[in-house]
């Protein structure tokens, strides 16, 4: 699957974090200003997945750089950086979660105009099928919900889900696994 | 594991390239006569296809300059804030203290400091703990959720115990001996309606705001 957004390379990342090491703390604004063009496209895709509404995305977003932004000075690279901004737009999208108030819809509906279908009965069954599958996402717990978002976002590798999430590879397939069969009965 | 089970790892991998060749033959050999492995294929290209195709429309649709800038203006907000907010802390303590102080100056420093001085050491205490855990657990690579559950739990006990605080603050403070003038009592009650503020805020707004967190983690 491609989705046109840039991979954050190894090389752009080193020499960020060498950067941030010897650095002054003037540096900190321009280090920030770097992964923002780098990454706010993939931390905006995962923190959608994870909200399934655009508007609340944006915030994630914004608090997900903001909190970059203070901890920038912080990181040592004990994981790598972006990894480490995953880990933190995954906080920020799960904070903004808890803000809902209980019982209101938040997720975004699905879109009524035309699409490129070939017919109305495939894009009103097109449609339902969105539906459908927005509904059962909803109902699936964090763990699960994040290991669907974390494979659904172009370009990140398997061994970097499983650095994100903290887990063993082996725990990674199985955990994606269990949501999609999860998913499956919800469907 | 269930037969199939093998099966549906493997069309997850393959999903995602990590499934070596030869291992690719023999899941083809298998879905070609099991419909059940077949469907689930189709539910994991279909769902993935889905959830990417409308978050990358929205990708384009959002204005990105203006949110780099949204941010730029929330931090500069943050310092301003955080500004206001000693200014607001020292508006009201300092009155307080030269209230209180007022024939009693030296004990009432006294009481006022080691009332601080606790308050302090038990922020520092937790703030080292928060780092310590977070340094071990950048180490240790555990559980990112579950680590988040924890760190929750934690904090909203921590947060619980606050109430210990203020009676501790309060006796320190309100206790000098006396005769005292009507002066000392109205800062005494100025620093404990700050105390009150600060612990109502914790348990009616933080402490909730903590729970609702840590509810949506455990996907309740």
């Amino acid at each position: 699957m491609s989705s046109g957004v840039a991979a954050f390379s190894t090389v752009e990342e080193a020499a960020l974090v060498a950067r941030l090491r010897t650095g002054a703390s003037s540096d900190r604004d321009a280090v920030f200003d770097v992964l923002f063009d780098l990454l706010h496209e993939r931390v905006f895709e995962l923190c959608r997945h994870l909200l399934r509404n655009r508007a609340e995305a944006e915030d994630a977003v914004q608090d997900c750089f903001m909190a970059i932004y203070r901890g920038i000075g912080r990181f040592r690279g004990a994981s790598r950086l972006s990894t480490w901004v995953y880990r933190i737009a995954i906080h920020a999208s799960l904070r903004i979660k808890s803000r809902r108030p209980r019982g209101a819809m938040h997720v975004d509906q699905v879109p009524d105009e035309p699409t490129n279908a070939p017919g109305p009965d495939d894009l009103a069954a097109a449609r339902e099928g969105t539906r459908h599958l927005q509904r059962a996402l909803e109902q699936l717990s964090e763990e699960h919900r994040t290991v669907l978002s974390l494979f659904a976002m172009d370009g990140l590798g398997h061994q970097e889900i499983a650095d994100v999430l903290g887990v063993p590879m082996g725990t990674v397939w199985s955990r994606l696994h269990a949501a999609r069969k999860r998913l499956a009965s919800l469907i | 594991m269930k037969p199939c089970e093998e099966f549906e790892l493997q069309i997850e991998m393959r999903l995602h390239g990590a499934l070596h060749a030869t291992r690719a033959a023999a899941l083809d050999a298998h879905l070609s006569h099991c419909a059940a492995c077949r469907a689930f294929e189709t539910l994991s290209q279909e769902t993935e296809k889905n959830m990417t195709a409308q978050t990358m429309a929205d990708v384009g649709a959002v204005d990105w300059q203006a949110m780099r800038e949204q941010i730029r203006a929330k931090l500069k907000g943050d310092s301003r804030r955080r500004f206001k907010m000693s200014l607001l802390v020292l508006a009201v303590e300092a009155p307080a203290i030269w209230m209180m102080t007022a024939g009693h100056a030296r004990e009432v420093l006294v009481k006022f400091a080691s009332a601080w001085a606790i308050l302090v050491a038990v922020l520092a205490f937790a703030t080292w703990v928060r780092f310590r855990d977070m340094r071990r657990y950048e180490q240790n690579r555990s559980d990112l959720l579950f680590f988040y559950r924890w760190q929750l739990e934690r904090g909203i006990s921590a947060l619980r115990l606050i109430w210990i605080l203020l009676p501790i603050a309060l006796l320190g403070l309100a206790l000098p001996s006396g005769p005292h003038s009507l002066l000392h009592w109205v800062g005494v009650g100025l620093l404990a309606l700050f105390f009150l503020s600060l612990v109502t805020y914790i348990r009616l707004v933080r402490v909730p705001q903590l729970q609702r967190e840590l509810e949506v983690l455990k996907g309740r």
